[in-house]
């Protein structure tokens, strides 16, 4: 048969195809907009699960591999002392930060619709610079990491359009001096992903998905040039995470049903690999926790269902695996310490005990929870160290405080969130400054002190 | 997402969706639960940029393309694997042989890798120009004519009904008879 006769005969079959049959579902505006926040929101919580464990991890910690006790976390919740020099403020940023927050020091750094980056005094809510947006501002991506001085953000690549006339920015990752607002240097990402998988720091380094999307190279942080790169198979994908400054790999085959997941040191320096583990199945990368990563792997065959089981790693490879059966319909869950604090849909808050695979406590969160089909997308609740309170915000401004050891609430108020929309798969944001909440819902940022135990 | 730009996807997935899944129906071979996890995925990406694409259709039509060129992805959504869908038969003429080398050629498409059928049905199905087909996969147009070139190749190897490439082929005969030679 001659190849214009075969290619006629490939192009019946695809015009016989019974597409008729094929109709697309009712709800699939709904499916669409779930799916993509529940990935967003994965994601984003991924980055506060890092940073919630960076914070808290020496303070709640495994205590040295555990005892198989749990390790008290405070008598009680202690009041909050307010940072010096701070007082209650509630200011209005617009372009500044709709994108979000993070507290580094005394200073707010966020990203909004019209700066990738602005620097706002933690104490007073004072704007200090801004680093205008390449063209615009989306999504829920904002300055992710602060470290001698120099601030890690994203932006667009390029202000230009595509030659068909759609604008695709691409991603920028970009070093910003924290005094002045000056932008360092930049480099582009292959993809736009903003998440915590995409750069984060280690030791000496910014370790950031670039060139390809199966690369991590190690960027000096005050030149951005490169110091050395790690590249895995075609068909492999790895997740990433950073224990004390080395970071570490957790890599899986991108098959329906992976056999194994490979968990691989990289040296700092050189890049060099080590294998330090091999854990069944297709694990997923909860976070961190003290000098532990934390996976999540389906148990049995209840894939998709809630009977889970956990394992911490440590630097070393050693690990420990507990079953896990999520409390409800999961909305939001930290690892925090050795606990996984979740918050289902139905309103109930539990913490579990990594180290002793039991759930200490399911109380009611103390906030009125909105449907999952309006707000898919809940603030991550924070955890004071220092109070022993972990607080959670609604989408509404209703705010709780949770005792961290036994689950009572020890705190509850309201902050007005006012009526702005937000982006989509954005939500309001909870953020702390020692003691002091920071409450942000797009432009608008309330700080307060929570009146606990006092 | 403006509360007018999210009207305006809901109203554009109503009017498309159909259209959009049945392309990637034939994108995944057929495979129902890849075809809307690859719809999906593409509508995704639109939503987040939707008040700034100015051609919607085209846009998310690249992406599917694209994507199911490129995919990466962390985790699977798909419960299970669907049967392809078969070739309608036709009534009357088509109703025998023909049907039958469709069938064995549909069952056949779906073994080609997600390169090979993007390039399959943006040159057979959405009868674009090789040069439009390698502007949508970002790709150079020798890599499109290549992988035309390879997926025909495998079909004929998948497909022993459709034959081997014939001797005459390498001399490009004449499927018509010029008009200076018909005067």
């Amino acid at each position: 048969m001659t190849t214009e006769r075969v290619e006629e005969k490939v192009r019946e079959t695809l015009n016989a195809v019974a597409l008729d049959r094929v109709r697309a579902p009712a709800n699939l505006v709904e499916q669409v907009v779930r799916r993509r926040s529940r990935r967003r929101f994965s994601q984003a919580a991924g980055a506060a699960v890092a940073v919630a464990a960076i914070s808290v991890g020496a303070v709640f910690g495994f205590g040295g591999g555990g005892t198989g006790h749990d390790r008290p976390v405070r008598p009680a919740a202690s009041p909050a002392t307010p940072p010096e020099g701070w007082e209650p403020w509630q200011s209005s940023s617009p372009g500044a930060s709709e994108r979000g927050c993070l507290v580094d020091g005394s200073a707010l750094y966020c990203s909004g619709s019209e700066y990738d980056a602005a620097k706002i005094e933690a104490n007073t809510g004072k704007r200090l610079w801004t680093v205008k947006v390449n063209r615009e501002g989306d999504g829920i991506d904002h300055p992710f990491a602060v470290r001698d001085g120099v601030v890690y953000a994203y932006r667009n690549h390029t202000a230009e359009n595509a030659p068909d006339g759609d604008y695709a920015g691409g991603t920028d990752l970009m070093a910003v001096d924290a005094d002045t607002g000056d932008v360092l240097w930049k480099v582009e990402m292959p993809q736009d992903d903003r998440t915590a998988q995409a750069a984060m720091l280690i030791d000496g380094a910014v370790l950031a998905n670039t060139p390809s999307v199966r690369t991590m190279s190690a960027l000096d942080p005050l030149t951005g040039k490169e110091k050395w790169r790690h590249t895995w198979d075609k068909g492999t994908v790895c997740q990433r995470a950073v224990l004390s400054g080395v970071p570490y790999l957790a890599c899986l085959p991108d098959v329906e049903k992976p056999d194994a997941t490979e968990v691989l040191r990289l040296d700092p320096a050189t890049g060099s690999a080590t294998k330090i583990a091999t854990l069944p199945g297709g694990q997923q990368l909860m976070g961190t926790t003290g000098d532990r990563m934390v996976l999540v792997a389906a148990q049995g065959e209840s894939e998709g269902g809630k009977d889970l089981r956990l394992t911490t790693v440590s630097g070393a490879g050693e690990r420990v695996s507990r079953p896990y059966r999520a409390v409800g319909a999961p909305a939001t869950s930290e690892v925090i310490g050795d606990r996984l604090i979740s918050v289902s849909w139905q309103g109930k808050a539990s913490a579990y005990s990594l180290t002793t695979g039991k759930t200490l406590w399911t109380r009611p969160v103390g906030v009125e929870l909105p449907s999952q089909e309006t707000m898919p997308r809940l603030p991550s609740p924070m955890v004071s160290a220092g109070q022993g309170v972990v607080y959670f915000l609604s989408p509404t401004g209703d705010l709780s405080g949770l005792d961290l050891r036994t689950g009572e609430q020890v705190w509850r108020d309201h902050v007005d969130l006012g009526k702005e929309r937000l982006p989509f798969g954005g939500s309001p944001q909870l953020l702390l400054y020692e003691d002091a909440l920071v409450v942000r819902n797009g432009s608008t940022i309330v700080s307060l002190l929570p009146r606990v135990g006092g | 997402m403006e509360a007018s730009s999210h009207d305006e996807f809901r109203e554009f997935v109503a009017m498309r969706s159909t259209a959009l899944l049945r392309l990637a129906v034939l994108l995944t071979g057929g495979d129902r639960h890849a075809a809307e996890d690859l719809l999906q995925i593409a509508l995704m990406k639109a939503y987040g940029r939707w008040a700034r694409i100015e051609q919607h259709e085209a846009y998310v039509r690249q992406v599917m393309y694209r994507q199911q060129v490129n995919r990466w992805r962390l985790r699977r959504h798909r419960a299970e694997t669907t049967v392809p869908v078969l070739p309608e038969s036709e009534s009357g003429t088509d109703a025998g042989a023909d049907s039958e080398l469709r069938i064995a050629l549909w069952a056949a498409l779906g073994r080609l890798s997600k390169r090979q059928r993007a390039v399959v049905v943006l040159r057979y199905f959405e009868d674009l120009p090789e040069a439009e087909v390698a502007a949508l996969l970002a790709c150079p147009v020798g890599t499109v004519r290549s992988t035309a070139h390879r997926s025909l190749a495998k079909l004929r190897a998948l497909v022993p009904e459709l034959g081997p490439e014939g001797p005459s082929e390498r001399v490009q005969p004449l499927s018509y008879t010029p008009k200076e030679v018909q005067r």
